[in-house]
């Protein structure tokens, strides 16, 4: 199982990078995002890993408060994790 | 653009948005108290709150709400304006100042925990409309929280940068409640938004803006998602994501726009319930991308109305047909409550922008090549003016092309003076605290434009000349009382254009300087002989010298004994002078005389023995040629010039300069008088006058060293470089006594 960890600013600049880690990722098949240390996230973040989730069926995103926050706020929450909004 | 760029110009902004508010403030506390002055104020602190939550700036975020949310209610008239709100909004305006500066500065925001109960207690809710008592004990039974205290925890919570999320949105629901829940669904209509590349790429969050959407009250009906990408065909620049919010009734289109006023270009927004989210406008690659028909529709969770079946309808027809344009409806439903229901994207809005930002090395740059342009084409001239069958109608016409070129890149740096004197107010208000002196200002031809540099570097000798004007000039309110005057002071500042200089005048109607103690003060500081008869202007004059302060003791306003002279040494910087008019009991005017710009001068084309010297216009009062009964000796070496009775020192710039071959001959040179700063007049004496044109300057002290008594140099029309004199320096050297102490006539 591959594994990425955010960073704790996922800023647009965090996006791009994590962007080119996803992909990579994603080839090996199942993937588990790691967000429990996000403290700051941006929309581009949450587009990049709203993609992840749409790209392939077995990534798991886990959040921290503030990134589970930014997802509520923008409605991508139920898209993003694994729970009932 | 990096990051830091973009945060620049935020900055930049803020100072803007700052100046326009301290404007707006002012209007109102002159009267102008209409709809647009308010409207440009709480715009202004808008502009700077939204650009606060898109750098993540939480501190000032916070502030500016608490700030804002008050202009809102004296926006909408629920809090009546008085002169004690408006003295709360202008000391809001200075702290909100210096957040900027400390947000600027990753410094520690500063104390604002009183500022912002005193803010939150004007509110509407709390102060400015008392709530019925019905409404009131509902407000209260949900919302146990009183206002107050919530500024406290806004204050504490500033500290924790990284969430704004939390404590913004709890913030918001803590002081106006939640608009949603206390509008019915009859009133709510909709907002459709789509997010660009522009927004994404422009360092702007859309986050930030979806949060005030919904401090507003706003709901959130659909995230359309559908646009999102696969991972591989995902452009991190671009945003795919769009919006239907249901608004309600009591909230306007303005203000919905209000909030994606800092960044309108990377939003496109539709308002009306027969509207759509907008279609995605993003590079070509997008219509390759593996759409997924997969729109999100939130689950209502405030008690209102599910959302309109118009706005479902909208997103299943996009989402089965997801690249192709949304057809809007010609035509919204007639019970579409909001303002207007046409589409109305605000991309026009940003294409209609009429100022473009331009960095100032690039505008150096320009300038440096103009100028080299004027002495090309002064060459050229020079050049050809001896040919026969030359065509002097294509060179006059050249010349007249250049100059146009000329005055065009030198007005692209001017600015009005406007925004040094916008910050006077604040210095004032500061120092009415510490002094206890209350100061009227009154401005005077703000609109005057001068050179971007000049205004730089015009802030700190017009702050000091300001503080000794309070401090020193005008009196406290009961010896002005007691002398017949108002007991509120008057400080005018002044700005003309006058003769190719720019004249600032700082005046007071204080008592005027006292001559006799600074006589006093001078002779006990070593600065005169006690002996030394002075006139009044001269005894003026000893205020600027180093190290001279009467004030008794060195408080923090002024006393240091530091301010004066740097004042004329910034001045004479600028190629200007200071003057002094004071009338005792009445009051002392300051009178700065700056050149409109440090790139251009207008010079006298002198010459001396072999050399070519430029003497500028602004030291010259006359140019005459003596008789011989005109010139005198005195002393060993010294000459004098009487001049309609006055004695003047002459000064041989020739010999000064070392340049042998000059005229000693006085009854053969030409004699300028010029003015200067610190030796009052002085006739300088050259060979001959040849011309009186406009010079570029080029500094010495970049391109060699800096020479004593030379100010720049310039390039003439024969190529030659020809030495710009520094006039002051000059007479000063040439005298080699103390400024002050010159011979009287």
């Amino acid at each position: 199982m591959a594994h990425v960890i955010l960073p704790e600013q996922c800023n647009r600049s965090a996006a791009a990078a994590v962007h080119a880690e996803l992909i990579e990722a994603l080839g090996s098949g199942t993937l588990d995002i790691d967000g429990t240390g996000v403290k700051q996230a941006g929309c581009a973040m949450l587009q990049v890993l709203a993609s992840a989730r749409r790209s392939a069926d077995s990534v798991t995103i886990t959040p921290s408060p503030a990134l589970h926050d930014a997802a509520s706020n923008s409605g991508l929450h139920t898209m993003l994790f694994d729970e009932v909004a | 653009m990096t990051n830091e760029e973009i945060q620049g110009i935020f900055f930049t902004e803020c100072e803007e948005s700052l100046a326009a508010a301290e404007a707006g403030l002012a209007a109102c506390q002159a009267g102008t108290q209409d709809d647009d002055t308010i409207n440009a104020v709480f715009r202004a602190v808008h502009s700077i709150k939204g650009g606060a939550g898109a750098f993540g700036f939480t501190a000032l975020q916070a502030y500016t709400h608490t700030f804002e949310t008050l202009l809102s209610d004296v926006r909408d008239g629920s809090v009546a304006i008085s002169d004690s709100l408006l003295e709360l909004l202008l000391c809001a305006l200075d702290t909100l100042s210096d957040h900027v500066s400390a947000a600027r500065d990753d410094a520690p925001p500063p104390e604002d925990a009183a500022l912002l109960r005193d803010l939150t207690a004007a509110q509407a809710a709390n102060a400015g409309k008392a709530p019925a008592p019905a409404a009131a004990a509902a407000a209260a039974a949900a919302e146990p929280e009183p206002a107050p205290a919530v500024s406290a925890t806004v204050a504490d919570d500033g500290e924790e940068a990284y969430d704004p999320d939390l404590d913004f949105d709890s913030l918001l629901d803590d002081i106006v409640g939640t608009p949603a829940a206390a509008e019915s669904a009859d009133g709510e209509w909709q907002v459709h938004l789509r997010v660009n590349g522009l927004a994404m790429m422009n360092g702007s969050e859309p986050l930030a803006l979806l949060r005030e959407l919904t401090g507003l009250g706003a709901r959130m009906v659909v995230c359309d998602t559908s646009q999102i990408p696969a991972i591989d065909l995902l452009d991190c620049g671009q945003g795919y994501l769009g919006w239907t919010f249901a608004v309600p009734g009591t909230v306007s289109e303005a203000q919905v726009r209000d909030v994606f006023d800092f960044a309108p270009e990377g939003w496109t927004i539709a308002i009306g319930e027969g509207e759509a989210i907008p279609p995605v406008s993003i590079h070509s690659q997008a219509s390759a991308t593996a759409v997924h028909s997969t729109s999100l529709v939130i689950p209502a969770t405030a008690p209102v109305a599910p959302p309109a079946p118009a706005a479902n309808t909208a997103v299943e027809t996009r989402a089965a047909e997801p690249s192709a344009p949304v057809p809007v409806p010609s035509a919204a439903p007639a019970s579409a409550p909001a303002p207007t229901a046409n589409a109305a994207a605000t991309n026009a809005a940003a294409t209609t922008g009429q100022t473009i930002r331009i960095d100032l090395a690039k505008l150096d740059r320009l300038i440096d090549t103009v100028g080299e342009l004027v002495i090309a084409q002064a060459m050229l001239a020079q050049r050809l003016s001896g040919e026969a069958g030359i065509a002097n109608d294509e060179l006059n016409l050249l010349d007249g092309l250049t100059r146009d070129i000329q005055e065009s890149a030198m007005s692209i740096r001017a600015q009005p003076i406007g925004s040094v004197f916008s910050r006077v107010p604040r210095i004032l208000r500061e120092l009415s605290t510490s002094t206890g002196k209350h100061v009227r200002l009154e401005v005077v031809g703000e609109g005057t434009e001068l050179d971007k540099t000049v205004i730089e570097r015009l802030g700190e000798p017009l702050t000091h000349l300001i503080r000794n004007a309070v401090d020193h000039g005008i009196e406290n309110a009961e010896d002005r009382l007691a002398a017949g005057k108002s007991a509120e002071g008057t400080l005018t500042l002044s700005a003309e254009q006058r003769s190719g200089l720019i004249l600032i005048r700082i005046a007071d109607d204080g008592a005027g300087i006292d001559r006799t103690r600074v006589h006093a003060k001078a002779v006990e500081k070593g600065i005169i002989a006690p002996e030394a008869n002075l006139s009044p202007e001269e005894i003026d004059q000893l205020i600027f010298a180093p190290g001279f302060s009467t004030a008794q003791n060195v408080t923090s306003v002024s006393g240091r004994g530091v301010g004066m002279d740097v004042v004329r040494q910034n001045v004479k910087d600028l190629g200007g002078r200071i003057t002094i008019e004071s009338e005792a009991g009445k009051g002392t005017t300051f009178t700065l005389a700056l050149p409109l710009t440090l790139a251009i001068s207008d010079g006298m084309i002198v010459t001396v023995g072999d050399q070519t010297l430029v003497v500028p216009l602004t030291h010259v009062v006359e140019s005459l040629r003596p008789g011989a009964d005109d010139v005198q000796g005195m002393g060993s070496s010294r000459t004098m010039l009487n001049v309609r009775g006055q004695f003047i020192p002459v000064i041989s710039v020739g010999s000064t300069i070392g340049e042998p071959q000059c005229t000693d001959a006085r009854s053969h040179g030409v004699l300028i008088v010029v003015e200067t700063q610190a030796n009052g007049q002085a006739a300088l004496l050259v060979d001959a006058i040849c011309d009186q044109r406009q010079v570029v300057i080029k500094s010495l002290e970049t391109n060699y060293r800096m020479v004593e008594g030379v100010a720049g140099a310039t390039i003439l029309g024969d190529g030659r470089v020809a030495l710009i004199l520094d006039v002051d320096g000059l007479v000063d050297r040439a005298l080699g006594s103390q400024p002050i102490l010159r011979e009287a006539a």
